[in-house]
């Protein structure tokens, strides 16, 4: 426990970070201050200032509008589309499980990363259009993992149990299935179709600007213009690119931390 | 003869512990033959933001395309180092004394690339093309004022104008296509020519590497020879930030336009040289007169007054703020147009006088505060800090500015030229030598996408194309500068200064200010 | 070959290529409702663009763009490389790219069976954090660390300059190496493909058959790793899909040709024909590798030809 002490302190910095910016009260245009660009790290900024003069640390904190809730939102589409696919697989199997992968298996066709550029070149790079590429990414996998699961699931005895007892599909398949046996499940692939838009819409940034627009700030547009611009201070390049890397270890300790916590409650 | 001087040691080489002044003339004089070997065999790379995808005239539709053409094709004429016009495939013309003709003589020691002698049927097959509907050439523009072409020999042809040309040779620089590689003037823009283009220029055409680069080779029998670079590399670097560290890395020879971020650190090294040139292309802030409240005259000259524009131009570089639409150094710039300077209580005057208020620190109208909305191009540099300054700079003053909007290349055109679907831009025209501005301000324009209209500044333009006298062509532009500038249909911002870097071992480097290679067979490369 | 075996190898088939068939139909539906084409980037002369959306079939019935992305007609490049055929394109891109492809995938193979392998409980953090960081992270870091490192190297005359230098520039040895590992590590793949192979590594030393010899002190390595080729065939071929994706990052990081590098430039570039290529041979890349993971499944477990 005290191993994943720092994966919950960071996801919790994320969020607290999240809240920060709705009521901290910083204007992303009126922090701009060409006079003050490139300054050190001080009291003032305490990550330094970039090319415009904004404060870098209060950016990368605004920052996480740009990607908690599209994240949370491909967690979202991941989740409750897959899960959807795979419980009705899982629950009735035979031809409507080969019809839910059939669904399901659609988005799978593509590699993930290829899905998402192809959406976004279609439409849009917004922030939107990559959260639901990206949970449409995890969709063949959530399905087939939570099909899987309830598929046997369904055939012990305790289920058969509970429905010749009367109790109502519903509460069997959401309580003692779905909540009982899933939920640390959909929570691991939740957080990977999460994680996943945050390495999509940062590496979208930094390969071709697409992905959140400056003036607003994001992970991807901070990394890709910090690491590359020389007239910055070394902390105010790094500490986006270094914030980033962390989050996404965080995220990815966290999905092993569940696994093992899954895989107990599976024996 | 004298050995040639040895390199300035190179700010990365350590200091030899063996350079006693005798072995350093007994290695000069015996090396002198390397050298001078060397000096022979020297590549020359360069780098460009995107490969060419089309390499051929009829199709350029980027910069990097036509400085690529530089170097493979000629065209009639070709500008010296004073920007005037001088023959290049051409011998010599001679205009009608009514000024609505010309024979052109042309050069008759001339070979394309493949051997085969040059032409009247090249230029005679060119100029068709270009006019042929069917080439859907972007570039037919060029040859709209040339009504007919036929060959009066096998070295010259005769052109006929739409209407009187005061200089013809000045417009017929573009680049002549080979005739007998076509089978006819209809050019599709998939034709093979495209994979192997063949010109007449100092250099050929090798090859397209898998890594997207060009690589040339000198070419014998054209117009021009360079015996100095045996090679030429275009090499397709998209990160600009990265195109600085490559001729630090002394991995190119050439960067053809250094951000203003890394001018500090290559002037630091010593073996890269900076040149600076001065391009005919300005920024603006351009409004859609079609879009309320940008149609009336009064709110444009109010949101021009609140632009303090030497502070959106110090944070991107170095530059000269312009008053209208034209560079400083343009013979049509007027001088007596002052650069407009930021005025707040005039442009406060000017939005009461339109009906706005100020309240709470915004300016409103009815309730609607007044509000920019701004486009631009994302692949132009320095865009986004311009405008997210602008957007800081206008809120400022009590304007509400949407967060800038960054389209791609297809989008742009889209909705600005086809749709005409925005309220503000920031972009940049670039003009070449001709700097004809007509398809932007005259109300006919197919460049005039604000919608701006004035039948003075019509009749002026229209005065400008057709007079054979070029002091009335000054005049008449002139004060089509003031009037535009009045009209405000743009906020004229500036003229960037543009610098080049070069590697200490390319000397006599001379660069053209649009097409940046024109002058490349003077250019010596190697350590000689 | 039994008819169970036929059938279930019959049924995968048509499940996976039938997937695939779906996916290029709703792409080439996608693309036709996109706002925006490649014609802007040519015109917006409305003569010259009525006559390059007939030229270049935009203005063709769904059917047929579907038909033709299915049958291989695609055509011609449109602003990529106008003129060159889109299959010629593809085709070098895609031999261009087998070997980076190759060469992760194999590494995430050995080296992630290997390391899931290990009996004793890894709790090594190293690997794990490498492997968190973006792909263009790590690209981006080692380019920087191994650039400035050389120059620096150079200027105090410590070193004469690299055949590899400078990076991503120069095709070189040491670039293609760097690409495989960062294509095989990054973005969190290689740990979650140990993590996969360990998890199903656990539940194999846990079934009765492997507690029944390990209880007999029966060495069972030989059954693990028997137990495993289907999982192993499944997870490899994921893995396989997912690099496919991580080409296009690479080879833009490290400036290397190939099929990823088009695939963008075609997206950027909205160059259709060249967008549906790619697709297509993604999607038929993708279907093959699960059709060998199910065929391999389905050959090594007996039990899974009824289910087909």
């Amino acid at each position: 426990m005290r191993r994943d002490v720092w994966a919950w302190a960071v996801l919790l910095a994320a969020l607290f970070a999240r809240l920060l910016s709705a009521v901290g009260g910083y204007d992303i245009v009126a922090d701009v201050d060409p006079g003050n660009a490139g300054a050190s790290p001080a009291a003032g900024a305490w990550l330094g200032t970039d090319a415009l003069g904004r404060d870098v640390a209060w950016r990368m904190v605004k920052a996480t509008d740009a990607f908690v809730v599209p994240a949370v939102w491909a967690a979202v589409v991941s989740v409750g589309l897959g899960g959807a696919l795979g419980t009705l697989g899982g629950w009735f199997g035979g031809s409507v499980e080969r019809a839910s992968g059939a669904v399901a298996g659609l988005p799978g066709a593509a590699p993930r990363f290829v899905l998402v550029l192809l959406l976004a070149t279609i439409f849009a790079p917004t922030p939107g259009v990559l959260a639901l590429g990206c949970g449409l990414a995890f969709v063949p996998q959530t399905a087939a993992e939570v099909g899987a699961r309830l598929g046997a699931m369904r055939r012990t005895d305790f289920v058969e149990a509970s429905l010749v007892h009367g109790v109502g599909v519903p509460r069997v398949l959401g309580e003692h299935l779905l909540w009982t046996g899933c939920r640390l499940l959909l929570a691991r692939l939740g957080m990977r179709a999460a994680a996943f838009f945050v390495v999509v819409e940062t590496t979208l940034a930094y390969l071709g600007e697409l992905g959140v627009q400056e003036p607003l700030p994001s992970f991807g547009n901070m990394v890709a213009s910090g690491l590359v611009d020389g007239r910055l201070h070394l902390v105010s390049r790094l500490a986006p690119a270094i914030a980033l890397w962390l989050l996404l270890a965080a995220l990815f300790h966290l999905d092993g931390v569940l696994a093992r916590q899954d895989a107990q409650e599976a024996a | 003869m004298t050995p040639p001087v040895p390199p300035h040691p190179s700010s990365t080489m350590r200091p030899s512990t063996f350079a006693s002044p005798r072995r350093l003339r007994a290695l000069m004089a015996g090396s002198a033959l390397f050298v001078a070997t060397a000096a022979q065999a020297a590549p020359f790379r360069y780098v460009e933001d995107r490969a060419p995808a089309i390499v051929d005239p009829l199709f350029t539709t980027t910069m990097g395309e036509a400085r690529l053409n530089e170097l493979l094709f000629d065209g009639l004429f070709t500008d010296d180092r004073q920007l005037a016009t001088v023959p290049s495939l051409a011998k010599g013309i001679q205009v009608s004394a009514d000024r609505t003709s010309a024979d052109v003589d042309l050069r008759s020691d001339v070979q394309w690339h493949d051997g085969k002698p040059f032409t009247s049927a090249d230029v005679v097959f060119t100029i068709r093309a270009m006019k042929e509907p069917k080439t859907l050439s972007p570039e037919g523009a060029r040859v709209s004022w040339i009504d007919s072409v036929e060959a009066t020999g096998p070295h010259s042809v005769r052109l006929t104008f739409t209407g009187p040309q005061p200089s013809p040779a000045d417009r017929l620089h573009f680049k002549i296509l080979p005739a007998h590689l076509f089978s006819g003037t209809v050019v599709r823009r998939d034709d093979p020519f495209h994979t192997r283009p063949i010109g007449t220029g100092p250099y050929r055409f090798e090859r397209f590497e898998t890594d997207h680069s060009v690589k040339l080779s000198p070419a014998t029998g054209g117009s021009r020879s360079s015996e100095s670079i045996t090679e030429v590399v275009m090499r397709e670097v998209s990160d600009k930030s990265y195109q600085a560290k490559l001729i630090l890395y002394e991995s190119v020879e050439a960067l053809v336009r250094v951000l203003p971020r890394d001018l500090a650190i290559l002037q630091a090294d010593r073996n890269v040289e900076l040149y600076p040139y001065q391009t005919n292309s300005w920024w603006y802030v351009g409004f859609n007169q079609a879009s309320s409240p940008w149609d009336e005259p009064e709110v444009r000259e109010a949101l021009s007054l609140l632009i303090d524009t030497r502070a959106l131009l110090s944070p991107v570089g170095t530059g000269h703020p312009v008053s209208g639409p034209y560079v400083p150094s343009s013979p049509y710039y007027n001088h007596d147009v002052p650069v407009l300077t930021r005025d707040l209580g005039r442009a406060a005057e000017l939005l009461e006088g339109a009906g706005y208020v100020r309240e709470g620190g915004t300016w409103s109208r009815n309730g609607e505060p007044l509000t920019v909305r701004v486009l631009s191009p994302r692949g132009l540099e320095s865009a986004q800090e311009v405008a997210i300054n602008l957007q800081s700079m206008l809120q400022t003053v009590g304007v509400k500015v949407d967060n800038p909007r960054f389209v791609d290349e297809a989008e742009w055109k889209r909705r600005v030229w086809r749709e005409r679907d925005f309220e503000l831009v920031l972009s940049q025209w670039s003009f070449d030598r001709t700097e004809d501005i007509r398809q932007q301000f005259h109300s006919e324009g197919s460049r005039n996408f604000g919608s701006y209209s004035n039948p003075e500044v019509d009749r002026l333009l229209d005065e400008a194309r057709d007079t054979l006298d070029p002091q009335a062509k000054k005049t008449a532009l002139r004060q089509v500068h003031r009037l535009v500038s009045d009209d405000a249909p743009m906020v004229f911002l500036w003229t960037l200064d543009s610098y080049s870097a070069v590697r200490t071992s390319v000397r006599k480097v001379a660069i053209h200010p649009f097409y940046f290679f024109t002058w490349i067979t003077d250019w010596v490369a190697g350590s000689g | 070959m039994s008819g169970a075996l036929a059938r279930a190898l019959l049924g995968r088939t048509a499940a996976v290529f039938g997937g695939m068939v779906a996916a290029i139909t709703a792409l080439v539906v996608l693309l036709k409702a996109a706002p925006g084409d490649a014609v802007d980037l040519v015109t917006t002369d409305p003569e010259l663009r009525a006559r390059l959306v007939a030229d270049w079939g935009l203005d063709a019935p769904l059917h047929e763009a579907v038909l033709r992305a299915l049958g291989g007609q695609w055509g011609t490049s449109w602003t990529l490389r106008p003129g060159a055929q889109v299959a010629e394109l593809v085709g070098d891109a895609l031999v261009q790219s087998l070997p980076l492809w190759l060469g992760a995938w194999l590494l995430t193979l050995v080296v992630g069976v290997g390391w899931a392998a290990r009996r004793r409980a890894v709790r090594k953090w190293r690997l794990p954090a490498l492997s968190a960081a973006p792909v263009f992270l790590l690209g981006w870091g080692l380019i920087v660390a191994l650039n400035e490192g050389a120059f620096s190297a150079m200027g105090a005359g410590l070193l004469e300059r690299p055949s590899w230098f400078s990076l991503p520039d120069t095709d070189s040895w040491l670039r293609n190496a760097l690409a495989v590992g960062v294509l095989a590590v990054g973005s969190g793949g290689l740990r979650s493909f140990i993590d996969s192979v360990r998890s199903r590594l656990d539940v194999h030393r846990r079934s009765p058959a492997v507690e029944a010899l390990v209880a007999r002190g029966q060495p069972v390595d030989r059954l693990l790793a028997w137990l495993l080729v289907p999982d192993l065939a499944v997870l490899a071929a994921e893995r396989g899909a997912l690099l496919f994706g991580g080409l296009v990052v690479v080879e833009r990081v490290f400036a290397m040709p190939g099929a990823g590098g088009l695939f963008w430039e075609a997206c950027v570039r909205r160059d259709q024909p060249v967008v549906v290529a790619s697709g297509v041979v993604a999607a038929l890349g993708v279907a093959g590798l699960r059709w060998l993971a199910d065929v391999a499944r389905v050959v090594a477990d007996p039990r899974l030809r009824g289910s087909a």
